[in-house]
């Protein structure tokens, strides 16, 4: 795996297990939210449009959290390692 | 089309079935594996959108659990993972597409849109209950091979009920689907409509002689829930006084309804407007004051 910096990390299989189970629980919100703003688009009207924005708010927040949990698991990987 | 979204996040399953909505389906949505067994084995859905990771019975499970049963079902499969092992399992156990979260909602309706399409196309295009012939294509009805002349809501009405033939349809279930209505409007074309049905599907055999099939074995009345076709196929009566008595009550029932002014696109007909179908055992219906 060949990061920006130039620093080459050799994957193992528990990185890429782990990868893997942190994109899955990106997917989620991010489909929510990608749908929600697309219905809220569909809908074309100045309530669609606020509930598409409170709505999709919240799968924002669950994004945020979610890329949260994965710099706080690169963190830990890069100083055990 | 009847829809059945199987996914357990709190946030995605209520608005994949907002979406599929807005697209005029009628969408059912469950959280869990059993559930959509239990669904798929009650109500037939035309597309079951499925997601893998649930709840009871994952989605590898259901297909599992469905493989064989349901040919008249299409099935896409939503998945986060990207192993291409578990993508070929789906497929071998049934499932018609496969779509990688995350996903748009435009491309999910597009599949479904796509795989209903093909489904339509390779079906047997003609529909059958006893004597009755209905060819979508051609979009021809028949009964012991005499041409019967429907309307365009009368064809869409016994098309539906062929399609689910041994399946009990409620009444709102009708007005929704067939004639894209609340299923709370307070009217009863449905009746109306099974109504000018039975009369014209029992017009051939009064216009024959020899053995006569029972109009109410063609749509039959589920008393106190819909109607339905196909649960008592078969159900010959030779030339009995009982079946040509039965022949002449539906004709007399639509007879009363044609008098009271009951428009042929039933929108004149409103609730509680005097009239109720009665069960089979009558096989017409009668005037209520």
């Amino acid at each position: 795996m060949k990061e920006a910096d130039g620093l080459s990390i050799p994957p193992s299989d528990e990185t890429v297990r782990r990868l893997a189970s942190a994109l899955h629980d990106l997917c989620q919100p991010l489909t929510a939210l990608q749908c929600r703003l697309e219905i809220g688009a569909l809908t074309a009207t100045p309530t669609g449009y606020a509930e598409a924005v409170r709505e999709g708010l919240k799968e924002c927040e669950r994004l945020m959290s979610r890329v949260k949990a994965m710099q706080e698991m690169v963190r830990v990987g890069l100083e055990g390692g | 089309m009847r829809v059945l979204i199987v996914e357990d996040d709190t946030s995605l399953g209520p608005f994949l079935q907002k979406g599929l909505k807005l697209e005029g389906h009628a969408v059912t949505l469950v959280a869990d594996g059993e559930a959509a067994l239990e669904h798929a084995a009650t109500q037939r859905p035309d597309l079951m959108v499925l997601d893998l990771g649930l709840p009871k019975r994952d989605g590898v499970e259901v297909l599992a659990a469905m493989q064989g049963l349901y040919a008249g079902m299409a099935v896409i499969v939503l998945t986060g993972r990207a192993q291409v092992e578990e993508r070929v399992r789906c497929l071998n156990l049934g499932a018609d597409d496969i779509l990688m979260k995350p996903f748009s909602l435009f491309e999910l309706t597009a599949r479904c849109r796509a795989l209903l399409r093909r489904r339509e196309q390779y079906a047997d295009p003609v529909l059958r209950s006893g004597d009755v012939e209905l060819n979508r294509m051609e979009r021809k009805v028949t009964r012991s091979g005499q041409p019967i002349d429907l309307t365009v809501k009368e064809f869409s009405l016994l098309e539906y009920l062929l399609q689910r033939r041994g399946r009990c349809c409620s009444r709102s279930e009708l007005l929704q689907e067939v004639w894209q209505m609340s299923p709370d409007a307070g009217t009863n074309v449905v009746d109306v409509y099974v109504n000018y049905l039975r009369k014209k599907l029992a017009s051939v055999h009064s216009n024959q002689s020899g053995p006569h099939v029972a109009p109410e074995s063609v749509i039959e009345t589920v008393r106190g829930e819909g109607y339905q076709i196909g649960a008592s196929v078969g159900g010959v009566v030779p030339g009995s006084r009982k079946g040509v008595r039965s022949e002449r009550q539906v004709e007399l029932g639509s007879e009363i309804l044609s008098s009271i002014g009951s428009s042929h696109d039933g929108s004149a007909v409103a609730a509680g407007g005097g009239l109720m179908v009665v069960g089979r055992s009558v096989g017409g219906v009668r005037a209520r004051a």
